[in-house]
């Protein structure tokens, strides 16, 4: 129960000193609300704040819990000192029904958030990120995964949280901002005089399942939501009343919006449109943006010192940089936008309102009534909000993605539907009972992701967090092993994610940086890319100062080279430490071609396109008559010699090649594992359903690595 | 005001930042070479059997020339298809391997004859006259095979489907090969 005590405590600091944060933001920009929105916007605009704080404790490295105890007691203390009376007016619970239905999902979605975290994003990435920063006390700054790139923003608050709570304490975070979200809508609602679609909206959003589990989970996209919905709201009010000061706020919470997902970058743009829409005076636009740059410039301007890609993990090809391939970026937002198991369109809404299996997650079957809220108006200029803040959807095909969106597509509903006597109350109770999770279990696919059982043993701490974790995240399992037998800063490799929050190691994944990348391709190499092609140039001896192999075909295959070798008169010109290397792309592992290595070669690591090139400068003139390259089959591949004369001009030579096949020397298991030793890489944490899973079983001692243990589909060895 | 002075100051720097991002992307600069490797690390298993399943983990060993790189159940066989073995024993071998013609270059194709030879001495061919699933099992003439030293095997497809647009061929999917007795 202690440890439960813990948990609410982290969670409820975390939340109390944001809307400390925020009350004392509201009452310096002297923002006249009401007295729900007075308590509602001091915590999205506190959290803006308390996020900043933290952010710049983690960048100079003082993320430290004294820092989040007495700093947080001193902003609760001056709020203390300046704090204004809230409005008058009655503080008045919204309409009974409505909030017993309110209420007890919020009982369900409190408990499950109060269990340990089990999410795949929350347990791997989320509070992998937060337990890293934690153990570190800021950004680590050499540690490289796509995952770190992001902006983390909410993540800043469960640092707060985690420093006092640990990983539940997060997730409870995250709580409050879903449960800030149908109070924003039913106080828009009776605001803006229609309290009954305000209120049908609040349940239809907060009963959806996605929504249920997102939120109690350490993930942000119900901040995201929360920020955005709050964004739209302040632009009404700004509207109505004309204030100035409002539009910082507007600014600050679309700035965070960026800060707690990239996704919630449309709030800017959102804002920015409606203030111009509606003003025409861009001083007005310019201040709305610069309130937002407060937010957002620490997360560019991180990565952007940092990686050398203000946005990075995206828009590598315009910022490239030696973290992560633009290739390897394109390949992932592929999968994301990829619907899989699709067979026709039609599927989609089915999938989205009933099964939810293939979407990961539903948002309840009164949203088949969406088309409902074109009946009216006020209803399709919702919709058109609904339509900008679901763009991210059509990049993830995840359902969590279309939350942001689920506030205005229900009040369009409610408006749209609100005519008709009756149908409010009896579309909402319907959802209601709909959603709840014995229920779901009904209809819904197998897989979908959802609350399926309340766990209420495991919320109090009844049932043993460990066995409950076990039970839940497979990998868990691998926590002991992996602690007992990797010493602290030694590195395991794995080509799947992995619950880094729980697993205290560094584990390098295939897909998450060029690292990973580089030894997923290197482990590859024996069974899928042997480079057995040889590509003999053969001319005339000519002097030059440099050479270089020149790509001429354009394919979406990317062109590789295992060695380059320069030959005169049948010797191989030894690589002189006078010899400067370069490509392009992807200059920052030419190397690779040139170390001998059969295991590992250069590549684009992006489709290959003509003037892609691997050049050596000797540094001095030498002649020479033949060039090797040494590769895997790529068909599409066709390459020229050029060499630089010494008029400084690239002359091609030839472009016509000996192709044969033969071999390389034995031995390129052993390889492949070097390369994973120079990099600090010394366990592997294979599946069995990875490409080399069998070949590693079966020729282990080829590969000089030994099986330390085996369980739930995985292998872990030691490279010996 | 609250934002009247500073805002315009502050925008300038923003905009001058914003101008200036796009400009830095890292670029790497010319390297020596990295430190050589030494290539004598020590022994491949012996891979090299009778007999492969085109999703057996060692099967692009058994590749010589012109079949599919990519992992899986069946891969193609492109114009000139070789494979190598090596058998123990060379008494009374018979070729075999399971193949499949796709409908998709079926209807272009039309019937296909297949032939092989091993060590470069043919030992038989089969027609196929419809898309499907085919087993052909020939058996090896006395000689042909010496035991534990390397097999060649070159299969044939006549016709080829021809890519218009790069000029690649197919012949066929193959699926597994080898010897048996």
């Amino acid at each position: 129960m202690q440890q439960v005590l813990h948990v609410l405590f982290g969670a409820g600091f975390t939340v109390a000193v944001a809307c400390a944060m925020g009350a004392l933001l509201l009452h310096v920009l002297s923002v006249k609300l009401q007295k729900w929105e007075t308590a509602l916007f001091a915590f999205v605009s506190g959290s803006a704040c308390l996020s900043l704080a933290v952010f710049l404790l983690c960048a100079v490295g003082q993320a430290k819990k004294g820092w989040f105890l007495w700093g947080g007691v001193a902003v609760m203390v001056v709020w203390g000192i300046v704090n204004r009376p809230f409005p008058r007016g009655r503080l008045s619970v919204p309409n009974v029904p409505t909030a017993a239905i309110l209420l007890t999902f919020f009982g369900v979605y409190f408990l499950t958030a109060l269990a340990p975290e089990r999410s795949p994003d929350g347990s791997g990435y989320h509070l992998g990120n937060v337990v890293r920063i934690w153990q570190h006390h800021g950004f680590v700054w050499d540690y490289h995964s796509m995952y770190a790139y992001l902006s983390q923003g909410l993540e800043m608050l469960f640092l707060v949280a985690f420093s006092f709570g640990g990983h539940s304490a997060a997730a409870i975070v995250h709580l409050a901002f879903q449960t800030a979200l149908p109070l924003l809508i039913v106080s828009y609602g009776r605001r803006f005089g229609f309290p009954r679609a305000g209120l049908f909206a609040a349940v239809l959003v907060y009963a959806a399942p996605v929504v249920g589990l997102d939120g109690a989970s350490a993930y942000n996209d119900l901040a995201v939501a929360t920020q955005t919905y709050a964004v739209f709201y302040l632009l009404q009010v700004w509207d109505e009343t004309r204030e100035h000061n409002l539009l910082i706020l507007i600014g600050l919470l679309a700035g965070f919006s960026y800060a707690l997902k990239y996704t919630g970058f449309l709030a800017l743009p959102f804002a920015a449109g409606f203030v111009w829409w509606r003003s025409r005076q861009w001083r007005q636009v310019s201040v709305v943006a610069l309130a937002a740059a407060i937010l957002i410039a620490p997360w560019v301007l991180r990565n952007w010192i940092w990686l050398g890609n203000p946005v990075a993990p995206f828009f590598n090809a315009w910022f490239p940089n030696p973290y992560y391939h633009a290739g390897e970026e394109a390949v992932y937002l592929q999968t994301l936008r990829h619907y899989s198991d699709i067979k026709h369109y039609w599927q989609i809404p089915l999938q989205l309102t009933l099964q939810g299996g293939v979407v990961g997650g539903l948002i309840g079957p009164a949203f088949l009534l969406a088309p409902f809220a074109l009946l009216d108006r006020q209803g399709r200029r919702l919709l058109l909000g609904a339509a900008i803040f679901a763009i991210p959807a059509f990049l993830n095909t995840g359902a969590r993605f279309l939350i942001p969106s689920l506030p205005f597509v229900a009040l369009a509903m409610g408006i749209g539907l609100g005519s008709s006597r009756g149908v409010l109350p009896a579309v909402a109770l319907f959802q209601a009972i709909a959603c709840w999770p014995a229920v779901v279990n009904l209809y819904c696919d197998k897989w979908a992701w959802r609350i399926s059982t309340v766990p209420i043993r495991a919320a109090l701490r009844r049932e043993p967090e460990a066995e409950y974790i076990q039970a839940m995240v497979g990998d868990y399992a691998w926590k002991g092993p992996v602690e007992q037998m990797v010493a602290a800063g030694e590195k395991v490799f794995s080509f799947a994610g992995r619950p880094e929050a729980y697993i205290n190691r560094h584990i390098v994944v295939g897909y998450e940086s060029t690292l990973g990348n580089l030894v997923q391709d290197t482990l590859w190499a024996p069974m899928a890319h042997k480079p057995a092609r040889r590509q003999r140039f053969r001319f005339l001896p000519l002097s030059g100062r440099a050479v270089r192999v020149v790509e001429t075909a354009a394919a979406d295959a990317s062109w590789t080279v295992a060695e380059m070798r320069v030959f005169s008169q049948g010797r191989e010109l030894s690589r002189s430490h006078e010899w400067r290397l370069s490509a392009r792309p992807n200059g920052w592992d030419v190397g690779l071609a040139f170390d001998n290595n059969y295991a590992t070669r250069w590549s684009t690591w992006q489709p290959m396109r003509p003037r892609d090139f691997v050049e050596i400068d000797f540094g001095r003139e030498e002649t020479f008559d033949e060039v090797l390259l040494e590769c895997a089959h790529v068909f599409e591949s066709h390459v020229q010699v050029e060499v630089l004369t010494a008029d400084g001009r690239w002359v091609p030579i030839t472009d016509t090649s000996e192709e044969s096949d033969a071999d390389p020397p034995p031995g390129i298991r052993l390889a492949a594992v070097q390369v994973l030793r120079a990099h600090g890489i010394r366990y592997l944490l294979i599946n069995t359903g990875d490409f080399v899973a069998e070949d590693m079983q079966k020729y282990a001692k080829f590969w000089g690595i030994t099986l330390l243990a085996e369980a739930n589909g995985t292998r872990f060895y030691r490279i010996d | 005001m609250l934002y009247s002075q500073f805002v315009w100051r502050a925008i300038s720097l923003v905009m001058a930042v914003s101008v200036l991002a796009p400009a830095c992307g890292r670029q790497p600069g010319p390297v020596p070479p990295p430190p050589q490797q030494s290539l004598a690390l020590g022994p491949d298993p012996a891979l090299l059997g009778s007999f492969v399943r085109m999703d057996d983990p060692a099967a692009v060993d058994y590749i010589v020339a012109d079949i599919g790189r990519e992992p899986g159940f069946q891969r193609w066989a492109f114009r000139h298809p070789e494979l190598k073995f090596r058998v123990k024993d060379a008494a009374g071998l018979k070729f075999t391997m399971e193949i499949a013609i796709p409908e998709v270059t079926f209807r272009y194709t039309g019937p296909v004859t297949i032939s092989a030879a091993v060590n470069g001495k043919g030992i038989g061919a089969m027609r196929c006259g419809h898309a499907g699933d085919y087993r052909f099992e020939r058996p090896v003439p006395a000689g042909a095979v010496d035991p534990d030293r390397t097999v060649v095997v070159t299969l044939d497809a006549e016709p080829r489907w021809t890519s218009p647009s790069d000029g690649a061929q197919l012949s066929f999917l193959l699926r597994s090969a080898g010897f048996t007795q």
